[in-house]
């Protein structure tokens, strides 16, 4: 081994295993650690330097930060617990290795923060030039209702994944906006994205390495206004050609200072395509191999020391 | 009439939703499980704090972290219950 790579997260994301496996084959050790895991890898940090798993890091060395630690949306750990303050504190210090520890990032954890703010994101896109739906977020539906009329769709501002009083695990998909949820619903306590309703064509899931795109699409006829929730709609991408759209993709990327990124596109009907979200640390591997191998090849050139 | 929580009226069980590569969740906590532009290790894991009842309670000196930008503090009995003026944005 010549090298060493390293990367946040856990080998069993199959998109951090995948990358990794590929380092091995190319004689790159990747160095595997996360807030989980840091307390049997081990780590220092100091004015002289940073070891993690005994090994000392040497400035330059890149690193992809993945995942920070495993979520823990379904545990029900308590709030304020020791074993809270704890995780806490263990995050808090992976951030600070790939801030202080020399490291050249695929994404620094900084860019990748800003970058996860979806407000921020459409308002980075708009700046460039790329076409966006209408957006609006209101803790007064009344004013949601006057921007976008009757016809919008409804979507969390951040994380959609909850639990609720029984304990049970939920997920909130992009939804139809309805009078019933706009005469019911608390906008305040929880605000919500609301976002004109495009009559779309096709789905578009445009993925960024560095310089690299690619991009896949699926026809929006055939799957729900949120394909997620279509379990067959994670096989029906197939490769797509889309130029502008991932000209501009990147051009999107440069903005906001992302070494990776896998974005949602929409086809409308009529009218240009739309940016719709984009998450810096997202999936690539259920898309057909001619779309998610040059993503994962090209990560895996950054971690080995390739411009 | 009383308001609900827009998670409560739209949230689907999991186990109602398919799970899969490229879905907004799993039933594998360990597994990744977001594609809707959030990463769960920072939304999730920074989410903290909640009856404060003293003040200063978690500013170490730390430069700003990804586990305090998601901090959501509830119920505050006194002042200075948060850090080191970090947005609550995640």
């Amino acid at each position: 081994m010549h090298r060493c790579a390293l990367l946040v997260g856990n080998e069993l994301d199959v998109h951090l295993r995948t990358v990794a496996e590929q380092l091995r084959l190319r004689n790159v050790e990747p160095l595997i650690f996360d807030a989980d895991s840091l307390p049997q890898i081990g780590c220092s940090l100091t004015h002289a330097g940073l070891t993690i798993g005994g090994a000392e890091i040497r400035a330059g060395t890149r690193g992809w930060l993945r995942r920070v630690a495993p979520s823990r949306w379904t545990t029900g750990d308590l709030v304020g617990s020791v074993a809270d303050v704890s995780l806490r504190t263990r995050v808090s210090l992976v951030a600070s290795l790939t801030r202080f520890g020399g490291c050249e990032w695929m994404t620094h954890v900084d860019a990748l923060q800003a970058a996860h703010d979806r407000l921020h994101q459409l308002a980075m896109a708009r700046r460039i030039g790329i076409a966006t739906p209408k957006t609006v977020v209101s803790t007064d539906p009344n004013e949601i209702r006057h921007y976008l009329g009757s016809d919008a769709v409804l979507k969390p501002l951040a994380t959609g994944a909850f639990v609720n009083e029984r304990g049970q695990p939920h997920v909130v998909h992009t939804t139809e906006l309805t009078e019933e949820i706009l005469a019911s619903g608390d906008f305040a306590n929880a605000p919500f994205v609301a976002q004109e309703r495009i009559e779309v064509r096709q789905h578009l899931r445009v993925v960024t390495a560095r310089s690299e795109v690619r991009t896949a699409a699926i026809d929006a006829a055939d799957w729900p206004l949120d394909w997620r929730m279509a379990e067959d709609a994670h096989s029906a991408w197939q490769p797509h050609d889309a130029p502008e759209v991932e000209t501009q993709a990147l051009r999107l990327v440069d903005a906001l200072d992302v070494g990776f990124s896998s974005q949602d596109w929409l086809v409308p009907e009529a009218g240009p395509a739309m940016f719709i979200d984009l998450n810096p640390a997202g999936q690539w591997m259920f898309l057909p191999a001619d779309v998610a191998e040059p993503i994962t090849e090209n990560i895996v050139d950054f971690l080995r020391g390739r411009p | 009439m009383a308001q609900a929580s827009l998670f409560e009226l739209l949230g689907r069980s999991v186990a109602e939703t398919p799970p899969g590569a490229g879905t907004s969740h799993t039933l594998a906590p360990a597994e990744t499980y977001d594609d809707d532009g959030l990463l769960p290790s920072f939304a999730d894991v920074g989410t903290s704090v909640t009856r404060v009842v003293a003040e200063t309670i978690d500013d170490d000196g730390l430069l700003p972290s990804v586990a305090d930008l998601g901090t959501s503090v509830t119920e505050v009995e006194s002042e200075t219950y948060d850090d080191d003026g970090l947005l609550p944005l995640s």
